[in-house]
């Protein structure tokens, strides 16, 4: 969907025609459902994410800016509801510290890291945190510019840059090539 | 970064999940709950949680009404201070105070009254005029305070006081003309 069809439908929603609004919750619906999804690990907090996403934006169509993208402003709240949630269920007792990480360098794995060794890399990616998580996700996944991250995020290019460079090292270091 | 490629690739052929069928219906269930009648809505806004109350954008309706209700109130508060307090001692502080600001509070509901109907009747065209009207409604008590605050303490207090009101109320009617303004401007493309 182009960027002038997305403000038409937004400017309809806006003056009332709200069921328009289901054009945009269709054709966004999938992307904003898979980040979640890689956020948090399961289908029931995806899916309540992806709404509230789609009803904050509602609530907040007045702010958008026709002259952006508003996949990319959608991010933006999606980014930031994904985030509160993640802070507030404490989702970072899944992780494993840095220092736990560095210890799967080491040749003497226990069985437990082989384990970890032989995981899919969408499970070894919740191992990851999630402010570097959300970035490999964005960028490699969703396949988004470093300018588009940083416009969504609010963070530099050359912070991100160093934060999924961080992120691809641990899950080097994770997945033991 | 030829180094992280596998992982890179890796990452990119994750399989990207569906979410459910009902997903777009609940969204929509939700968001036509949101949007009431607008009638129905004016009377609930009144009763909206500060956060509900700004995070919706308001009708040409419910901005001329919020005008409305504000310069009936300052009307009401203008002839209870005209006709019905007479208690204070003549030549008091009070007393002069209760004078001079009955007359006050009658011009801005006539002139919330005006910028109301300058908003009916404009629509959109007025958005610019009602929010300039707004900045001259928090002067006049502004201004009121200053030239009262000779008279002593109470008067600088009461002024003070309703000039903060007056910022407040004036802050609260500038976000919703803004938000119907814009939400008017984009839906004329």
């Amino acid at each position: 969907m182009d960027q002038k069809t997305e403000a038409e439908i937004v400017a309809r929603v806006l003056k009332g025609d709200r069921h328009a609004y289901a054009l945009l919750v269709e054709e966004y619906k999938s992307p904003i459902y898979n980040l979640a999804y890689r956020m948090t690990g399961n289908s029931a907090d995806a899916d309540d994410l992806t709404q509230e996403t789609f009803i904050r934006a509602y609530k907040y169509l007045w702010r958008y800016d026709s002259q952006r993208k508003f996949f990319t402003w959608l991010y933006t709240i999606s980014f930031n509801i994904i985030k509160s949630h993640i802070k507030k269920n404490k989702m970072n007792a899944k992780q494993i510290s840095e220092k736990d990480i560095l210890s799967l360098d080491q040749n003497n794995l226990s069985p437990e890291a082989r384990l970890i060794e032989d995981q899919e890399i969408s499970s070894l990616m919740l191992l990851v945190p999630e402010k570097i998580r959300i970035l490999l996700i964005m960028k490699y996944h969703q396949e988004f510019s470093f300018e588009e991250i940083a416009q969504i995020t609010g963070q530099s290019v050359s912070a991100i840059k160093m934060s999924i460079y961080r992120g691809l090292d641990l899950l080097k270091k994770m997945i033991k090539d | 970064m030829e180094e992280y490629d596998k992982i890179i690739n890796k990452i990119k052929d994750i399989n990207p999940v569906e979410p459910g069928a009902d997903l777009t219906p609940n969204i929509m269930h939700t968001i036509n709950r949101i949007n009431e009648r607008h009638y129905a809505r004016i009377g609930k806004r009144v009763f909206l949680p500060i956060k509900d109350l700004f995070a919706t954008t308001p009708t040409k309706e419910e901005c001329v009404m919020s005008f409305i209700l504000m310069g009936v109130f300052y009307l009401i508060f203008g002839l209870i201070l005209l006709f019905f307090i007479k208690s204070a001692p003549a030549n008091s502080e009070m007393n002069i105070w209760l004078k001079s600001q009955s007359p006050v509070f009658i011009l801005v509901a006539l002139w919330l009254t005006v910028l109301g109907s300058a908003v009916w009747f404009r629509g959109r065209k007025a958005v610019q005029f009602a929010r300039w009207g707004l900045v001259i409604y928090i002067l006049i008590f502004v201004v009121s305070t200053m030239v009262m605050s000779s008279s002593g303490k109470f008067a600088l207090m009461l002024g003070a006081g309703l000039s903060i009101c007056a910022l407040l109320t004036g802050i609260s009617l500038d976000i919703s003309i803004e938000k119907y303004g814009y939400a008017s401007n984009v839906s004329k493309g």
